[in-house]
């Protein structure tokens, strides 16, 4: 509303007017004006246009379910917001490029982009294609294409990355990446790391066993043992012999970090 | 999400150590199980992990033809022969490295219909193999025999679904039967069968339990834990097929979820989807896996996420 102080104090101020006054431009660059703010303020082409009553025909039995396959498959991807100061309980999913700066209490999948800004907290575990947290995510992070880990991002526990994976925060799991880890001079590991290629600067931080071999070549390289006969070794034993070997495996790692950096690592990183 | 495979150590690679045992199946036929079945064992094998193909369908087997390859034995041998029977001889090389494979049956009516003891052992052979994954293929349906195999590999095995009703609602089917199938051989008593056979829902199913006044009230909750405990031990994976977006893909399988949820107290997991693509029906034609004819269609790529997903980068 205008205030009498301001100049033009006698301005309309009734939302009809606010309505003709956004409407005022007729010619072709106001329309196409219109048509696009139309689209960005509410996300809806006119091709959303649903009727649930004309769908479901009169049908009882025709539940939102039914109706949601029925228009999956027409749906286009529209960009999906979540500001800071927004909390969402439960899982949330985007077919598209999304942003995340709020708070998730649940999954995540997002089927494209996903940037998880420095003041998102994410509690369950995120799924995405290609992905750049600067925030915090506690669950598991799966990114099938690139995932870039900034300064100030925190990710709290094991992440499968498809292709390429650059660290500049934290990492507090198991690493798995199908190409490339990048440790940035800012990085820190935690957990165990197997990937195809490794690159680490200088100044960045590892701790956890590295496995780059691929499985069939580390079979060979198995040293060379006959085959139990059937029924000599039970599954019991051999689940023995590997919880033992897992066992050995993590005292390795407990040894290797300093007590030191793994207190500090502990604590949450400031945002 | 993904429970994600240990990371893989040397030690798991070593000779003598349990493969991993994928069970795909989902109920409807056409659904794509074969096609996921040998197009992810291959792309898996071309990541150099050791892989074994099994062709389960007892009845009608095509693995063969997608995968373009013939078995010399096939797995009526396995069945057939007698006294200790062994999966090594059966077992065929590929055109693919690191990948062999097993061929289905003849369809023969003997051979379809294997007793209880013929598919332990059968099990029992599949996690001797020298291999890192071994991926079996069932066929359509909620027979006993692909329920049974289902269940004997004890593992989370792969529901294939499209999103469609009908094959979300066989799919729902198979689980149900499974899990009924589960309780009744863990159980073993014709009342429970009976029982089981009445109520098309596990809370219904537990609801008319802890009705039951033959038993003393003390068994009757037992009994109620345990069969909720056999529920959680079943966790399968949902890999939603011919889906045309990924939203849509999340929707059935999140319709799938919530069924599973509601009336079976199992929490399924959503894998991923494989996209609707027409190089598919090529590929099979040309008895070729896409994932080779087809090596940068977005249905490869939808395959290699599934893959990293269960573990296998």
């Amino acid at each position: 509303m205008a205030k009498e102080s301001e100049p033009g104090g006698n301005a309309p101020d009734t939302y009809d007017a606010l309505r003709d006054a956004t409407q005022e431009s007729s010619g072709l660059f106001g329309r196409m004006n219109r048509k696009f703010q139309d689209a960005l303020q509410t996300g809806r082409a006119d091709n959303r246009q649903y009727d649930a009553r004309a769908e479901a025909a009169d049908n009882p039995r025709v539940t939102s379910d039914d109706l949601a396959l029925r228009r999956a498959r027409h749906t286009k991807p529209r960009k999906m917001v979540i500001p800071d100061g927004v909390l969402i309980e439960g899982s949330l999913t985007s077919g598209s490029e999304s942003e995340v700066a709020g708070r998730i209490d649940g999954d995540l999948n997002v089927d494209g982009d996903l940037l998880i800004a420095p003041t998102a907290l994410i509690s369950g575990n995120v799924r995405t294609v290609r992905c750049r947290v600067e925030g915090l995510v506690d669950g598991k992070l799966e990114c099938s294409d690139t995932l870039d880990l900034g300064q100030a991002g925190r990710l709290n526990n094991a992440v499968t990355v498809g292709k390429r994976f650059t660290v500049a925060g934290q990492v507090f799991g198991n690493i798995t990446c199908g190409g490339e880890l990048r440790l940035l001079a800012s990085a820190k590991v935690t957990g165990d790391v197997h990937c195809k290629k490794l690159i680490i600067e200088e100044g960045a931080a590892l701790n956890g066993i590295c496995t780059m071999r691929a499985p069939a070549q580390r079979a060979n390289q198995a040293p060379a043992q006959s085959k139990p006969a059937p029924g000599a070794a039970s599954p019991s034993r051999q689940q023995q012999q590997q919880q033992a070997q897992q066992q050995a495996q993590q005292q390795e790692l407990l040894d290797g970090a300093t007590p030191n950096a793994a207190s500090k690592e502990e604590t949450p990183a400031k945002p | 999400m993904a429970t994600l495979k240990e990371q893989p150590s040397d030690a798991q690679f070593a000779p003598g150590v349990e493969p991993d045992l994928l069970v795909i199946g989902g109920g409807k036929g056409g659904v794509g199980k074969t096609c996921l079945a040998v197009n992810l064992a291959v792309h898996v094998a071309q990541k150099g992990w050791r892989t074994v193909l099994v062709d389960a369908d007892l009845s009608c087997s095509n693995v063969e033809t997608v995968l373009g390859v013939e078995g010399v034995q096939r797995l009526d041998d396995f069945f057939l022969s007698k006294g200790r029977k062994s999966l090594e001889p059966i077992l065929c090389d590929t055109h693919f490295e690191n990948l062999r494979f097993v061929p289905g049956t003849t369809g023969l009516l003997d051979v379809a219909n294997p007793r209880y003891q013929q598919k332990q052992a059968f099990i029992r052979e599949l996690r001797q193999l020298q291999a890192d994954l071994v991926i079996i293929d069932l066929d359509a349906g909620a027979h006993l025999n692909t329920l049974d195999i289902f269940l004997l590999a004890e593992t989370n095995g792969i529901l294939v679904l499209t999103p469609e009703k009908t094959s979300i609602d066989n799919a729902f089917k198979f689980l149900r039967a499974a899990l009924y199938r589960r309780i009744e051989r863990f159980y073993q008593s014709q009342d429970v069968a009976l029982l089981l056979k009445r109520t098309e829902t596990l809370p219904a199913f537990l609801a008319c339990l802890s009705k039951a006044e033959a038993f003393e009230r003390s068994t009757r909750d037992t009994l109620c834990s345990e069969i909720l405990a056999l529920a959680h031990s079943i966790r399968p994976h949902i890999v939603v097929n011919r889906a045309r977006n990924s939203y849509e893909a999340q929707i059935a399988a999140n319709i799938f979820c919530k069924h599973a949820r509601r009336d079976l107290e199992i929490e399924p997991h959503y894998l991923g989807h494989l996209a609707f693509d027409p190089c598919v029906q090529d590929a099979i034609n040309s008895s070729q896996p896409f994932v080779v004819s087809h090596a940068d269609s977005p249905i490869a790529g939808c395959v290699a996420d599934v893959a990293t997903r269960l573990g296998y980068i």
